[in-house]
């Protein structure tokens, strides 16, 4: 991992999601995926025949210019939006033949979103609404309050824990956002500009918490964004144009929190992602599962 | 699963978030329900005021069986009948479920009997034999002197009337007016005072080939008297009452002379029997397994159901009255409901991208519905109470509303512990089924409404 180098394509790969081995272990696959919209008569192609391999604890971020297809994408791999053709596999999971019924408990046990928009609940208090995901899970009250609240003190809002959404500031509420989508321990979280009714400053911090966070507990992040100095967080950056990626690149030097174990990480995180695939990423807490 | 508890939690906190909209939706359910209520409590109060009205009439837990019976069936016809009244029958009800007592009642009509106070006086009124033991059953009431004992075989109880039938055939009478009245028009009182008065029963045999008359073995009555006048009953008031075994003997000795087969003997048929019930419902149950036995009756609870039947009309017009507020509370609610969807749309989309599985969204809004009219159901009751207090106590509304259905003293309104449950019911019930389509609705919001950016 010295210089930069083409990622593999998928079209010359011969791996696929059933046979990733543990060290190239892709979480998500992407084949033949295709968007149409179709206004009236007018026909706008958003995603041409995408393909695209994610591994276990990359942190991917796909850039493009507005219009360019980043959202679309985003929205097919986390099964908000059925595609016009192809197939999306996440964690081994066919998502675009899931019917919604069953989504939402693949969305409870592999998925964490968050939103450029915040989209707290208004109604419940930050650690409300951090809790949400474990409520959803039926995750007793006691127990989903002590892990939001040590998600909460991850993101530095401790002191915030009771204010409601109107009572905090956009990067505090992207914060809570943050908590939220991590709180239930997904094995991937999709972010559509996070950062994107952010300043420059805030940007900064949100996206050094979002990533270390994902580091920390080696968890696959995908960032959509038009920025590229947010993409320079990533692992990996994905270029899109009119629906078509036309770059894949490895970051070599991804961007870190700044002083302390900052160089250790990189070699850290790839330990981890060992970690991952043995399912320990969680060593002291265990959410209980409830089928 | 989601926890129902956490589910009920965050549809409280959506009632509470637009409190006004929710009062407003809970005042329609509240207003449809006293509507209902109350509708109903007056229907109810019809119905107490008929049975009122009904058991002045007389005992609505007696069914009568009579020889000749003269039945209305369900749809109104009129037939004659013939039922044979036996021992065999008595025994058959007295043992079923809700029988208190049975009075059979013997009675003659081939034969003269004549009562004779004094020597002098006569009278030749129906008398009919019972037994002294099951009379307090059927609400004899006495005016004066005394009821028998059980084992007492020479009772006589007067029907009030018939103490105005003793006359002296050895009298010439030129104006039978002056005879018995006063001339501003009174009635003279009875010519015997039957409490002092020596009193004998005995038969008179008509030979039918000589047209003879022969006097029979004489009885002295002993215990002696005098039931209450009532003006709706007419048999207290026009027979002479005797004990049964003292009937048929002298039924008996009459058939003895007339030389009747034992087979044709009249003593042991009876004319009319009486069953007592322990209630109103034992009496209709009783009735319909009396006619299983191929037996035809009366009872006053015939005529009940028949009065039920007719005002049932009205009280269908009235309960229609406040269904109709409640249907329209009902769209009040699914109008609620679907706002709130407008308005969470962006909301629904989050929680489904959070993981909200389909059944908790549904469970959500189905519950905040059935809060609705819960709630609503609950302030309608405690309402309706005020309103049928206002139509029990005010003047105004008494007189307006013409007092007790029949001129009795019952109440208007009457809202027993049943109907204050079903209201409750009925009203959670309206609001889940109109929360129904609106829920199914919710659960359709895309989870693409959470990406949207425009809000
Ligand atoms: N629901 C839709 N109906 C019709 N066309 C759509 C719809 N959603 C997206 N498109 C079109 O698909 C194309 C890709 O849109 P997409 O939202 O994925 O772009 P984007 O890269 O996310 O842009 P931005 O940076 O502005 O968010 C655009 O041309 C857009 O107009
Ligand atoms: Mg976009």
């Amino acid at each position: 991992m010295i210089a930069i180098f083409k990622a593999n394509k998928s079209q010359d790969s011969p791996r696929t999601a059933a046979s990733g081995a543990a060290q190239g272990d892709n979480i998500i696959t992407i084949r033949g995926l295709r968007k149409v919209y179709k206004l009236g008569r007018e026909r706008v192609v958003a995603l041409d025949n995408i393909d695209l391999d994610i591994k276990r604890g990359e942190i991917c971020c796909i850039l493009g210019t507005s219009g360019s297809g980043k959202s679309t994408l985003l929205n097919m791999m986390a099964g908000l939006e059925p595609p016009s053709r192809g197939s999306v596999v996440i964690d081994g999971v066919e998502i675009t033949k899931t019917p919604e019924r069953k989504l939402a408990k693949f969305r409870q046990e592999v998925l964490g979103f968050v939103f450029q928009s915040y989209n707290l609940l208004n109604t419940l208090t930050a650690l409300e609404n951090v809790a949400l995901p474990l409520t959803f899970k039926g995750v007793p009250r006691k127990k989903r309050e002590k892990l939001a609240k040590k998600m909460l003190a991850d993101v530095g809002l401790k002191k915030h824990m009771r204010h409601k959404p109107s009572q905090m500031s956009g990067g505090q509420q992207q914060r809570v956002g943050i908590a939220r989508a991590f709180v239930a321990h997904p094995k991937v979280v999709f972010a559509d500009e996070p950062t994107g009714n952010l300043d420059s400053k805030t940007t900064i911090e949100i996206m050094e918490l979002m990533t270390s966070i994902a580091r920390k507990y080696g968890l696959t992040l995908v960032i959509v964004t038009h920025d590229s100095e947010i993409a320079a967080y990533a692992d990996r950056i994905i270029r899109l144009l009119d629906g078509r990626i036309i770059s894949d690149e490895l970051n070599p030097n991804p961007k870190r929190v700044a002083g302390g174990d900052t160089s250790a990480a990189a070699d850290a995180s790839e330990t981890e992602k060992e970690n991952n695939v043995g399912g320990k990423d969680f060593p002291n807490e265990t959410v209980p599962v409830t089928t | 699963m989601m926890r129902i508890t956490d589910l009920f939690a965050l549809g409280s906190r959506n009632l509470w978030r637009r409190k006004l909209r929710t009062l407003l939706t809970i005042v329609g359910v509240m207003v449809g329900t006293t509507a209902i209520v109350t509708m109903i409590s007056l229907g109810i109060g019809m119905n107490v005021s008929l049975d009122a009205m009904i058991s002045q009439l007389g005992d609505l837990t007696v069914i009568t069986l009579n020889e000749y019976a003269y039945i209305v069936d369900d749809n109104g016809n009129y037939y004659d009948g013939q039922n044979t009244l036996n021992d065999e029958l008595v025994e058959k009800i007295k043992a079923l479920d809700g029988v208190v007592a049975v009075m059979p009642q013997l009675q003659n009509y081939r034969y003269s009997f004549k009562v004779t106070a004094n020597k002098r006086f006569e009278n030749y009124a129906t008398i009919v034999g019972v037994d002294p033991a099951v009379l307090p059953y059927f609400g004899y009431e006495l005016d004066s002197g005394e009821m028998p004992e059980p084992g007492d075989k020479n009772f006589v109880l007067f029907g009030a009337e018939t103490l105005y039938n003793f006359y002296n055939p050895n009298k010439v009478i030129r104006d039978w007016y002056k005879e018995y009245y006063n001339e501003d028009g009174t009635r003279k009182p009875p010519k015997v005072d039957v409490h002092s008065a020596k009193l004998e029963v005995f038969g008179i045999y008509w030979d039918p080939k000589t047209g003879e008359q022969k006097i029979l073995k004489k009885h002295r009555l002993n215990t002696v008297g005098v039931l209450k006048l009532d003006e709706q009953n007419w048999e207290t008031s026009y027979n002479i009452y005797m004990h049964i075994d003292l009937v048929r003997d002298m039924i008996l000795e009459q058939e003895k002379i007339a030389k009747v087969k034992a087979t044709e003997s009249e003593a042991y048929k009876y004319n009319t029997i009486k069953v007592k019930t322990a209630s109103i419902k034992d009496a209709e149950r009783v009735q319909e397994e009396i006619k299983k036995m191929g037996v035809m009756t009366y009872g006053l609870s015939d005529y009940r159901k028949q009065m039920q039947k007719q005002q049932a009309a009205t009280q269908y017009i009235l309960a229609g009255i406040g269904a109709m507020s409640l249907f329209v509370a009902a769209i009040g609610i699914a109008n609620t409901m679907i706002m709130s969807i407008y308005e969470r749309t962006r909301e629904i989309g989050v929680m489904k991208v959070l993981g909200c599985p389909l059944s908790a969204i549904r469970g959500m809004f189905l519950y905040e519905a059935s809060m609705i009219g819960f709630i609503g159901g609950i302030i309608g009751i405690g309402l309706s109470f005020g309103v049928s207090y206002m139509f029990n106590n005010v003047e105004a509304f008494k007189l307006a509303l013409g007092g007790g259905m029949y001129g009795t003293q019952t109440a208007l309104s009457i809202i027993p512990p049943w109907l204050v449950l079903l209201a409750i019911v009925f009203s959670t019930m309206v609001g889940l089924v109109s929360g129904y389509l609106p829920a199914r609705r919710a659960t359709k919001v895309s989870a693409l409404e959470a990406i949207r950016n425009d809000a």
